[in-house]
């Protein structure tokens, strides 16, 4: 396959606690094509950030780091991630220069001693041209096209001069100085207010439409997923349960965890002042967790005997859409188990 | 703002999953806390030495001013347990020390005579003391008899046993050094507390002036209050007067941790919400405000404590703190002023050991204490 | 006050927050940070209170509460015996004796309650605060447990061994104590999971209907708000813009600020191919507010008149307020219900 960019293979990461072994990433698989948008959604503690964290070889350094990840470039052998040294050159080359990263909060990303225009030269110069004037003028040119009136100005400004939205304006710029291949957004607009979100989405969309690279977002918020990629791979408990297309995933859901999810947001527009379909408890810790499937507690398919004893793997059952349940047969017959007596396929 | 839900997975998560439910903030502390290995050394340690420094009279084998001429400056005694015939006893001996004049350099050596022993032991009556200030007795824990010494750690140049010395002198360095918090503590929770919880015009005279005390050189400082203590004093009296003077200067850090804990606690949702709630002011500051910070506190102050420790020793050590013939480390530490004592006999500089021992547990069990206090600290 | 059924009415508020600068602490300006804001809430009714962040509403939430000193107006409460008295008016211990007629719902779940007390004290402190003690305090905390569906076995137990989501509960259960007839929920699920804020909200509806309570419901998200409030008034940069009631707010909007809003919401539904408004430039600083309308910098239908003159809040329809020159000219558009 030719237009795969990135490929993560059964990604495991495991972080050895006083208190137990956390898993927080818990086997993965996906693959990120070129051009294309990807959500990674799930609540806190699903280990979505962990796992964006992995792939660029961020996780801490005694997490215990199993699985592949693979990245293709263009004209160039595929580059195992997973086999680098965590703080060499190729990785270096690699973060920044082919997958950018975008954070929650910017500020954490812009160093307050510099200005903006000094940190986005710098990250041109370090990867795409030595020119300082060059450098210079490309970074101008990012500013004007994220849409920060006044680029010329904004260049000599430090970033708590921005606001917040402006800030994140110019870590996209930043993120996309290197004209990455591939752009990790990790909550990129949670932290903004909802006309300010609007503004950065839809320059995020422009941008993708305009550069042609593939994002991938995290995020817990359904309504960015639905406005912004095309398959969303939905993360419970260190594992993702189901894989699909959005329109799939907000009009044929397979999951009972991601169907809870999508009944129990409130939507704006609908008739008000119903009762939510609530999701019973809360998301357990991911340490020393028993066997089965992550939701079993909360799930109201859940079969005794059956997801509480072994993990549902994730299974394609239709085409581009698959599911870690085993209400589907498929997903029985591939660990050879059947379903109990007396149990209903109902979901 | 949505602020994205509580961290990925909070220290708060893998406790509950540990059935931590039950126990409350201070135990979760301790337990936190004992994880801490070295702080919880130190902490054994100084307990133990604190035990010693109190009841310095009964650990110790002699007086803190008894002199034997026959031993100006004698190195420590070696303590045996085979003697010459190769025979192994379980209880220690020391051999009868005797002083020579060597004729080439003229000093004094002493020599052990090996022909006679003298069996370290325990509980032995010597010279009486009163335990505490009041329990008449003459039970040492351990020394030898007439005849033999026995010193652990040289004599100083009047001939009395150094080690003695330090164990009473600790117990000066180490309660000056609580009773200057004491102090200090008190100054800076009510300077603190002021500015933290009135502000205005109050928080900012008292800020200026802890910024101007904090701005003063500490040693010329020290030295220009110690120099008030008048010199008709008795020694009880100068020890007080030296514990103010290091409160004096000390109490400016304690009142800034003080006002600015106040402040955050202020902002906390919970406090709020008891004042919502219809509490009164003074049941906010002793349910909410106070609990709340003391932890903060405490590790403040075990951090506190060594510079008080440091301060006096350095003030006696100049001779302007306690003077001899009180014992404090710093007025031991006097002895070593002479770089030619020293090095004909190093051992003067033990208290200076002892000294550096205290700081660096005191050091550490603050920095375990913190670690352990901070109720939000993540994995 | 109008009527019997009014409960909480507020008048003119302001709230200005002195802008100081230099070491004598010398005032340079001040922040606008509630400016002006009238309305009432009726006995059982949820008044929404939507902006964005800076907009004044957790100011004025605070202020209605006495929480935080208002500079300017009047905030008249109808007690649970009928009487009517001025909050602003009240000197301490009075204001004391009335905190139990008034409670708040905080929006994080960890900062609100104290690590160092159990729930049974913590639920149990507006109680206590009324001198209430012993068995009585431990029965009626045991009751709210249960109200808000605590485990009452859980009671001795330390905060720090709940979730957010058992946490806000505790909270709710705290402002709940003294069967306070007012409630201001700040922000209540927006620091929750998705999958736990269905369920805070569903408790807030079930306790409205079982208790008759009164909210005064404070969100930044839009659905939230929709989903509880009966009626919605929108804050920006301190001033009320719009209010009424919630599905003519959402179907109908007659402020271009309240259009941008809805329309900015993202929608969980990828189908939806829809115009969407995007505002320009960012939220006026309330430090440095702009002349006329406020919000006419960031409008795509601003015209002169927007610039000079402020527009004031008028009814444009039944029960529905608006503060735009040309609000009953403009067609705005909402969301489909």
């Amino acid at each position: 396959m030719t237009d795969v960019l990135l490929q993560v293979e059964d990604l495991k990461t495991h972080l050895p606690l006083e208190e137990g072994l956390l898993k927080a990433v818990d086997g993965i698989s996906f693959t990120i094509r070129r051009g294309q948008t990807m959500g990674l959604v799930g609540e806190s503690g699903c280990g979505k950030s962990m796992a964006v964290n992995t792939i660029m070889r961020l996780a801490p350094n005694f997490a215990q780091i199993e699985g592949d990840v693979t990245y293709f470039p263009v004209g160039a052998e595929p580059i195992n991630i997973t086999a680098l040294d965590p703080y060499g050159p190729e990785i270096r080359d690699i973060r920044g220069g082919e997958i950018a990263m975008i954070f929650q909060e910017p500020m954490t990303s812009f160093s307050p001693l510099h200005t903006i225009g000094n940190q986005i030269t710098e990250a041109i110069r370090l990867h795409r041209t030595e020119d300082k004037k060059a450098a210079a003028k490309i970074a101008i040119d990012l500013l004007q096209r994220v849409g920060m009136s006044n680029p010329k100005q904004r260049m000599s400004e430090y970033p708590h001069q921005l606001s917040g939205g402006m800030r994140q304006r110019a870590m996209i710029a930043m993120a996309l100085s290197c004209e990455p291949s591939l752009l990790i957004a990790d909550e990129p607009t949670t932290a903004l207010d909802v006309t300010v979100q609007a503004q950065v989405l839809q320059l995020m969309r422009d941008l993708q439409g305009e550069f042609g690279m593939s994002i991938l977002y995290i995020t817990h918020d359904l309504g960015v997923i639905a406005r912004m990629v095309q398959v969303v791979a939905v993360m419970y408990l260190g594992r993702i349960v189901e894989f699909t297309d959005v329109d799939s995933l907000f009009y044929n859901a397979k999951h009972p965890y991601t169907e809870a999810l999508i009944q129990s947001i409130p939507k704006i527009g609908k008739k008000s002042r119903d009762r939510l379909e609530s999701i019973r408890g809360a998301v357990p810790v991911p340490i020393n967790r028993p066997p089965g499937c992550g939701f079993f507690p909360r799930c109201s398919a859940a079969i005794d005997g059956l997801c509480n004893r072994v993990d549902p793997p994730l299974v394609q059952i239709e085409d581009d859409h698959a599911v870690a349940c085993f209400v589907y047969p498929e997903v029985l017959d591939a660990v050879g188990e059947s379903m109990p007596e007396g149990a209903t396929h109902a979901v | 703002m949505t602020p994205e839900p509580k961290g990925e997975v909070s220290r708060l998560d893998v406790d509950e999953l540990l059935n931590y439910e039950i126990l409350s903030q201070r135990q979760l502390i301790w337990r936190k806390f004992k994880r801490h290995r070295v702080a919880y050394f130190c902490l054994v340690f100084l307990v133990v030495f604190y035990i010693l420094a109190v009841f310095a009279e009964f650990f110790a084998p002699y007086g803190a001013f008894t002199r034997d001429t026959d031993f100006l400056y004698a190195p420590p005694t070696p303590i045996h347990f085979v003697d010459e015939t190769g025979a192994f006893s379980f209880r220690p001996f020391v051999y009868k020390i005797v002083s020579e004049l060597d004729l080439n350099t003229f000093r004094r050596e002493y020599v052990e005579d090996r022909s006679e022993k003298f069996p370290v032991r325990l509980f032995i009556h010597a010279e009486p003391y009163r335990l505490l200030g009041f329990i008449e007795t003459d039970i040492h824990l351990f020394g030898v008899d007439e005849g033999g010494v026995l010193f652990l750690s040289g004599a100083d140049g009047l001939g009395r046993d150094l080690f003695s010395r330090m164990l009473l002198g600790a117990r000066t360095s180490l309660f000056v050094g609580l009773l200057g918090l004491a102090i200090g503590f008190a100054l800076g929770l009510i300077f603190g507390g002021i500015s933290g919880y009135y502000g205005g015009a109050a928080d900012m005279l008292i800020q200026r002036m802890i910024e101007f005390l904090q701005s003063l050189p500490t040693l010329p400082l020290w030295m220009a209050l110690a120099a008030l203590v008048p010199p008709e004093w008795t020694q009880i009296q100068v020890y007080f007067g030296i514990s103010l003077v290091l409160a004096i200067v000390g109490w400016t850090g304690l009142a800034r941790v003080v006002r600015g804990k106040l402040i955050s606690l202020r902002e906390e949702d919970y406090v709020l919400a008891a004042k919502l709630s219809g509490l009164k002011e003074r049941a906010i500051i002793t349910r909410h405000l106070l609990p709340g910070f003391l932890s903060y506190l405490i590790v403040h102050l075990t951090l506190a404590i060594p510079h008080m420790i440091l301060g006096e020793t350095a003030l006696s050590f100049l001779g302007l703190g306690i003077q001899p013939p009180a014992v404090s480390l710093g007025t031991l530490l006097q002895d070593s002023q002479n770089v030619q004592t020293v090095t004909i006999n190093p051992w003067l500089l033990y208290p200076g050991a002892v000294v550096v021992a205290i700081v660096i547990a005191f050091n550490f069990l603050g920095d375990g204490l913190r670690d352990a206090a901070d109720p939000y600290k993540h994995i | 006050m109008q009527s019997d059924e009014t409960i909480l009415q507020v008048k003119s508020l302001k709230k200005y927050f002195p802008v100081e600068k230099g070491l004598l602490r010398r005032q340079v300006g001040q922040v606008k940070a509630v400016d002006d804001v009238s309305f009432e809430i009726k006995r059982g009714e949820a008044l929404g209170l939507v902006g964005e962040s800076g907009c004044g509403k957790t100011t004025l939430g605070r202020c209605v509460l006495r929480a935080i000193d208002p500079t300017e107006g009047e905030i008249i409460l109808r007690k649970s015996d009928g009487a009517v008295v001025d909050i602003t008016a009240l000197d301490k211990g009075e204001l004391r004796q009335l905190r139990k007629e008034m409670q708040m719902v905080f929006q994080d779940p960890f900062s609100s309650l104290s690590p160092r007390m159990t729930v049974l004290d913590i639920i149990g402190e507006p109680l206590w605060a009324q001198g209430v003690r012993g068995q009585a305090l431990e029965a009626r905390v045991r009751e709210l447990a249960d109200l808000v569906g605590l485990n009452v076995g859980h009671l001795n137990r330390y905060p720090n061994a709940f979730s957010g989501g058992q946490r806000q509960r505790i909270g709710i259960a705290r402002a709940l104590a003294t069967h306070p007839g007012l409630i201001v929920a700040d922000e209540p699920v927006s620091a929750l999971d998705v999958s736990i804020q269905a369920q805070i909200l569903n408790l807030l509806q079930d306790l409205q209907e079982k208790l008759g309570l009164t909210y005064l419901f404070i969100a930044h998200d839009l659905s939230v708000v929709e989903h509880i409030a009966d009626r919605v008034a929108v804050m920006y940069v301190g001033k009320i813009i719009e209010l009424a009631d919630t599905e003519a707010l959402y179907l109908n909007p007659k402020h271009p600020y309240t259009e941008a809003l809805l329309s900015a919401v993202p929608k969980p539904d990828p189908r939806l191919e829809e115009r969407e408004i995007i505002l320009s430039g960012e939220v006026a600083n309330p430090a440095d507010p702009p002349s006329g309308c406020l919000f006419h910098p960031r409008c795509q239908y601003a015209q002169d008149r927007c610039r000079q003159e402020k527009p004031p809040l008028e009814e444009v329809a039944p029960g529905h307020f608006a503060a735009c020159h040309f609000a009953e000219e403009l067609e705005l558009t909402g969301v489909a219900m």
